[in-house]
């Protein structure tokens, strides 16, 4: 159980990172939702819906129990809907260090923006409107006074251009008074903040304390029960994705486990054996050189010759094979195990050449024991010696090995279900990367971090098993001459 | 007297290198492995002698210039490309004579003539076979070989760079793990107390102050946010300086003075720990997602996740250490603890480290290609992981994930060759 606050801290970590990545994800999952092409006509309809879907994703919240930053930037901030509008603020407020008046600005702003789009959905169709949005958009992500009063000026001549051409309609000229008189309104607010800024204040330090009631402590708790939130592709609940996933490459790589395990130990045993032998050098080499084989290479390889890639078609490229449920339970073996060979080859090979080396050097160890040379001068054919009296002394240190040999498999998934279009945790992984999808991203570094760390304490129950020497309550360093 | 025993003692240093040596040179096989490498480092400095768009020299409307050279220039800011040369068709035109690198094409040239991969073996459009493309060419008619040569760079500056920022990770963390071990990094009350709260403000002044400036700068490029980063943690030093100076009065306060005994060992194998349990492709790419891919978010990203193997052969090593009798006597002879670490400790567990570094760098090549080969690694350029990753999309087109596979293997493999051999080498028992 010593692994808990490893787990913990790495789910920091990985919190941290997610919060730190680009790009504000409720704008992600409305352009992924079909029903927001609707959404995206109405201007308040789609305000709504930001609003209801970022509560329901949990980031209206604080993101930290607590917060270190600079006096200057309010600790509300994180109340304001719009991501950009967000980061925009901030960065405001840094630099001017006036919460008070750039909250007003702001709000000056937005209310000039309100009435544009109230103007614009009441279907008075001019140009100069959208274009008049367009500008107050790009004002509410700038920052600087040279940006600003850019837009300033641009939103001026855009006001005043549509005096001349449109002005038969006297109903739209009082809206058009309107709009004058609320963005003096922004402009004085700008110029307060400007006046009164005081950059001194971004100097002294702060620290904010939120409460339980915070980004963090949702996702860990939650986590912890087994939700692990949406993704933002589709909008299904990460678990019920990743759960699938999670079975497969489990499956292949306890397959590809017990396959390592069955061949590597007789080559280790037969190497041991033959030691300094043509056969035992011949095996070391091999194995040598296969352990430097890049194994995406190797998949590569093997799909363009033998998986109807140029040449020969003996295998199927892709994926795990179609099951039906017309099929009877041997097909779907013989389908499943066809699809599996090449993957297993590529999964197995890598560790072979550590897994025999380690057999081979156990192998010698025991061979050069005290109670072999019993057991040979007793008169026991070599074979007996070999299997029966070495080989199982040698073998459980052996089986130790999987706290290696597990977290390998599990890290190898991720190239060769790329390669291989196998659908399990890896591949869901990379294209989860592709989409930036990172409830997903998290969630899979989450699990096999867990697995991991199963692999390691399955390796340390089976070693206290294999040598009660050893027990796991012992608390002080054990230093290996290794 | 003193002049004559340092002779002494640099003549016994050298004898014991010198023996290191001989025994990786009665290595065949790691012996080899070094010559591959020299002769790959030698081909990645000299890439764009090798193969490169432009002649090497070349005489043409009676002027001798050398083109390559001139693009160093240009790139260096020294000299300006000289009149008219900025069109040159450099394959087009006619020369007096004119010395080609072996290869005439850069990695990235689209070569309209040949596209839809050509194979080494096919009819290519071709002048002449000085202009062959040896190794064939992909889908956008790049020349293989050529991406290959330059290829080379990336694989070796990646492995070589990613291990020495892993190589000065894995020396700090494993030597306070080692060097104190759980009962020796003692600090007064005063002295804790004010560094966890001077920690924070450190923290405030050096990144939550300048994040601003930070997120600008890895924005615009990643060198120049590294320098920012720089000064962000020299700022950060510094504050913490002045905590270390602040408590040295406050130490003579007797409450303060009390010493607590930190357990260095427990927390640095706590950190380790967390890395070791991720995956270190997994956390590679989700790290790789956060930032815009490039050479050195590669070769930072590999070196923070592969320092673990070193830390721990460092710890192992001075922890086994620290308790032999020379370190004792020393102690004994009031040494600083910095000599004793410097000079004593850590020059006898350098031995594993340089060994760990030559696997390293064959791990760390191998990542590198895994992730251009996935396409998240570097983009910028073409390298062998990016090459290989062609030969997916193309079908028929063996020379594609032929050679640059072999290249990847070959290299992997002389440099294990040759950590094997350093094995062998450092290790005094072994009877070769």
């Amino acid at each position: 159980m010593i692994f808990i606050p490893t787990l913990f801290a790495i789910s920091l970590v990985t919190f941290f990172l997610s919060v730190s990545t680009p790009g504000d994800p409720v704008e992600t999952m409305l352009a992924g939702d079909e029903e927001s092409m609707v959404l995206r006509a109405d201007n308040a309809l789609r305000q709504a819906e930001y609003i209801r879907l970022r509560h329901k994703l949990g980031l209206d919240l604080p993101v930290f129990y607590f917060s270190l930053a600079t006096l200057a930037v309010s600790d509300t901030l994180y109340r304001l809907p719009v991501q950009s509008h967000r980061k925009n603020l901030k960065k405001l407020a840094y630099y001017y260090g006036t919460w008070g008046s750039i909250e007003a600005y702001y709000h000056s702003v937005i209310y000039f923006k309100s009435q544009i789009e109230s103007l614009i959905d009441s279907g008075v169709k001019a140009d100069e409107l959208i274009m008049l949005k367009r500008a107050v958009d790009e004002l509410l992500i700038s920052n600087n006074q040279v940006d600003i009063v850019r837009f300033f000026e641009l939103i001026n001549i855009i006001l005043y251009s549509i005096e001349t051409e449109q002005n038969e309609s006297v109903l739209f000229g009082a809206h058009q008074e309107k709009l004058k008189n609320s963005f003096e309104q922004v402009q004085d607010k700008y110029f307060t903040i400007l006046r009164k800024g005081k950059s001194i204040k971004r100097f002294i330090p702060t620290i904010h304390f939120h409460g339980f009631k915070n980004q963090y402590h949702k996702w860990i708790t939650r986590f912890l029960s087994g939700n692990m939130g949406i993704s933002y592709q589709d909008g299904r609940p990460v678990s019920s994705i990743i759960w699938g996933r999670v079975k497969v490459t489990l499956l292949i790589s306890i397959l590809a486990m017990f396959l390592t395990y069955l061949i590597s130990i007789p080559l280790g045993v037969r190497s041991a054996a033959k030691k300094g032998k043509f056969q035992d050098s011949l095996i070391s080499t091999t194995l040598f050189t296969l352990y430097s084989l890049p194994n995406f290479w190797i998949a590569t390889m093997l799909i363009a010759f033998l998986a109807c890639g140029d040449y020969l078609c003996w295998f199927p490229p892709y994926g795990l094979g179609e099951i039906t449920d017309s099929m009877s339970i041997g097909q779907r073996i013989s389908e499943t195990a066809l699809h599996l060979i090449l993957p297993l080859i590529c999964w197995v090979y890598p560790a072979l050449a550590f897994l025999s080396r380690q057999m081979r050097g156990g192998m010698i160890n025991v061979l050069n024991q005290d109670y072999i040379r019993t057991a040979r001068a007793k008169g026991l054919n070599e074979r007996r010696v070999l299997w029966s009296h070495s080989f199982r002394n040698a073998l459980l240190p052996i089986i130790t090995l999987i706290a290696n040999v597990f977290p390998m498999m599990i890290a190898g998934s991720v190239v060769l279900e790329i390669i291989f279009s196998i659908p399990g945790m890896g591949k869901l992984f990379f294209d989860s990367i592709l989409s930036q999808n990172y409830p997903i991203i998290f969630a899979v570094v989450m699990f096999s971090a867990f697995l991991t760390g199963i692999g390691y304490l399955v390796g340390d129950i089976l070693y206290v098993l294999a040598d009660p020497r050893i027990s796991l309550a012992r608390t002080k360093p054990k230093i290996t001459s290794e | 007297m003193s002049g004559m025993k340092d002779k002494k003692k640099t003549r016994k240093k050298l004898f014991s290198r010198n023996r290191v040596l001989t025994r990786f040179r009665r290595n065949k096989l790691a012996l080899m492995g070094a010559y591959f490498i020299l002769v790959l480092t030698l081909i990645a400095l000299l890439a764009d002698f090798i193969a490169y768009d432009k002649p090497i020299i070349a005489k043409f409307d009676d002027h001798l210039t050398s083109p390559i050279m001139l693009k160093y220039g240009v790139a260096l800011g020294i000299s300006e490309w000289p009149e008219g040369y900025h069109d040159v068709q450099w394959k087009e035109i006619e020369y007096d004579f004119a010395i080609w690198p072996l290869v005439r094409y850069m990695p990235y040239e689209l070569d309209y003539n040949n596209v839809h991969s050509v194979g080494p073996w096919e009819t290519q459009s071709i002048k002449s076979n000085w202009w062959r493309h040896w190794l064939g060419t992909d889908e956008l008619g790049r020349d293989t070989l050529s991406g290959l040569i330059h290829g080379t760079r990336i694989a070796l500056s990646v492995g070589i760079i990613a291990m020495a920022f892993a190589m000065l990770i894995g020396l700090f963390f494993g030597g306070l793990a080692g060097f104190y071990g759980d009962d020796k990094f003692k600090l007064s009350r005063a002295r804790l107390f004010s560094n966890l709260v001077f920690f924070l403000i450190a923290l405030f002044y050096a990144f939550v102050l300048r994040q601003y400036a930070l997120a600008d700068a890895l924005a615009n490029s990643i060198i120049s946010f590294l320098g920012q980063l720089l000064l962000s943690i020299l700022i950060f030093l510094m504050i913490m300086l002045a905590a270390n100076l602040l408590a040295l009065p406050l130490k003579k306060i007797p409450v303060l003075s009390k010493k607590i005994t930190i357990p260095m060992d427990l927390i640095i194998s706590r950190i380790i720990e967390l890395f070791v349990t991720v995956p270190t492709l997994i956390f590679i790419m989700a790290l790789v997602t956060i930032a815009k891919p490039s050479i050195f978010l590669v070769m930072v990203v590999i070196g923070l996740t592969s320092w673990t193997g070193i830390a721990r052969f460092v710890r192992a090593e001075l922890l086994k250490t620290r308790t032999l009798e020379y370190i004792e006597a020393a102690k004994a002879l009031g040494f600083s603890s910095s000599r004793m670490f410097f000079h004593h400790a850590l020059p006898n567990s350098i031995s594993p480290v340089i060994i760990s570094l030559a696997f390293g760098i064959a791990v760390a090549i191998l990542i590198e290609s895994t992730l251009s080969f996935l396409g998240i690694g570097i983009t910028e350029t073409v390298t062998w992981g990016s090459l290989l990753a062609a030969a997916r999309s193309t079908t028929g087109a063996w020379w594609l994930a032929l050679f640059p596979g072999i290249a990847i293997f070959l290299t992997v493999t002389m440099f294990n060759l040759i950590g094997d051999g350093l094995t062998d080498a450092f290790d005094p028992r072994s009877g070769r």
